[in-house]
């Protein structure tokens, strides 16, 4: 059998298909079975197509679609992509001068191929009314998903190969607008998650020394979303973990693969988050 | 095991219909399955080929011939004295004049090439098999791998909606 020279390659399940002989290969047939398995056919030949042909390609069979949608396909094609392509997303934020104006209702996706083109090409425009994306907070990027966290607490993804665009499921609700998300790839379970930062409840108390000032005391929850893995159930449901001891701050966390790092407001410290 | 002059260690080739080769263990080791067998000592006699017919068999070795990389006593002369890059270009070219079989040999060359693990022309045959199917209609890709449109018309159609993109 085929052991290939890439420790990634994943196993594939797929029963052997036998190949129907063409007339023209009758002759040479003795002694010779033309067929060519199932493994070769996706993971070797169809994996070297753009996503545009693959996503054609679904309508020729239902096996195909279940094999080309599969997650050990997908992460295959993935991998070869990075591997020869080398793409820029590009998602430029306009400045607000106007400081009313606490979020922007256009976005707007670029790809760039350094080396290849001098300009960025619009690949993908979406208009974000009624809800807009914050100015304290950044799309983030992951394996050529893109996932926007939008002002009253919405969150979409995009997938730029496939065109797709979902909303996540709403998460717990924040009493201020300033949720904040990250987002990443865990290696270690296999699937793509999505954490969520959100206030519960808050209280300003009277300082006592009597010059009027308050302080403000939150309760902060966060939860932590999961998919493209092999658990359907387990999928686009926002799980609660541990509250956060401080809230934090309007700042982009920084997304690695397996962690998180968000910044809390009240301390130096930076918090880190366990995916 | 054969050996010839020269000391080159020699390895017998054997196809389902009865055909021998004789190929330099080098050429041999090309293939992946093959250098396996040679390691764990399983090549004393002839190595039988499952599957693979000579005329396959005679091009795939006629591949690894080209392809064995060229040092010493084994190279072509050609190596002392042409620069790599040309060298490589010189194989890109062979490559594409090789590859210039009918789909059937090419998939024949496919399966081979799989079962021998030969990297290189599984490559070579994979790409060239996307170069010719990456344009060709739906119908023609399930008759080009005989396979068959288990739709019904409506669940094609909501497929096609909802990715228009890729069908535009």
């Amino acid at each position: 059998m085929l052991t290939g020279n890439n420790d990634m390659k994943p196993p594939i399940p797929k029963r052997p298909r036998r190949m129907a002989m063409s007339p023209e290969s009758a002759p040479l047939a003795s002694g010779s079975s033309s067929f060519i398995p199932d493994d070769i056919i996706f993971f070797q030949i169809l994996v070297l197509l753009p996503v545009k042909s693959l996503v054609r390609f679904q309508t020729v069979c239902k096996s195909w679609r279940t094999t080309l949608t599969s997650i050990s396909f997908v992460r295959w094609h993935l991998e070869l992509s990075k591997r020869t392509r080398s793409t820029m997303v590009l998602v430029p934020r306009k400045y607000q001068e106007d400081r009313r104006k606490a979020c922007s209702r256009l976005l707007s996706i670029f790809s760039f191929q350094p080396g290849e083109s001098k300009c960025a090409e619009l690949i993908f425009r979406k208009e974000f009314h009624p809800y807009g994306i914050p100015v304290f907070s950044i799309p983030l990027h992951c394996d050529g998903l893109i996932l926007i966290p939008c002002i009253m607490g919405k969150i979409f993804i995009c997938n730029l190969a496939t065109r797709e665009f979902v909303e996540l499921p709403p998460g717990s609700p924040s009493v201020l607008f300033e949720h904040r998300v990250a987002f990443g790839f865990d290696p270690w379970s296999g699937t793509y998650k999505v954490a969520r930062h959100f206030i519960r409840s808050y209280r300003d108390t009277l300082q006592i020394d009597g010059e009027g000032g308050t302080t403000r005391e939150y309760s902060s929850g966060h939860e932590i979303l999961t998919f493209g893995g092999d658990s359907k159930e387990e999928a686009w449901v926002w799980k609660a973990t541990v509250d956060p001891p401080y809230p934090i701050k309007a700042r982009t966390p920084i997304c690695l693969p397996g962690v998180f790092f968000w910044s809390a407001l009240k301390s130096m410290a930076h918090g880190k988050v366990i995916i | 095991m054969a050996t010839r002059e020269a000391g080159k260690k020699m390895i017998m080739l054997k196809s389902p219909d009865g055909m021998e080769f004789e190929v330099e263990e080098a050429v041999a080791m090309e293939s992946q399955t093959i250098r396996k067998m040679i390691e764990d000592d399983c090549a004393d006699t002839a190595i039988l080929i499952p599957n693979i017919n000579s005329k396959i068999l005679s091009r795939v070795i006629e591949y690894c011939n080209k392809h064995v990389p060229t040092t010493g006593a084994t190279g072509a002369a050609a190596s002392d004295t042409v620069a790599p890059a040309a060298l490589a270009e010189d194989l890109k070219i062979w490559d594409a004049e090789f590859i210039k079989v009918n789909r059937a040999t090419r998939f024949n060359l496919i399966q081979a090439a799989s079962y021998l693990n030969i990297k290189g022309l599984l490559d070579l045959t994979s790409q060239t098999t996307i170069d010719t199917i990456s344009d060709n209609s739906l119908e023609e890709i399930r008759s080009f791998l005989s396979t068959k449109n288990d739709y019904l018309p409506e669940e094609e159609q909501t497929i096609r909606r909802e990715n228009q993109w890729a069908f535009q």
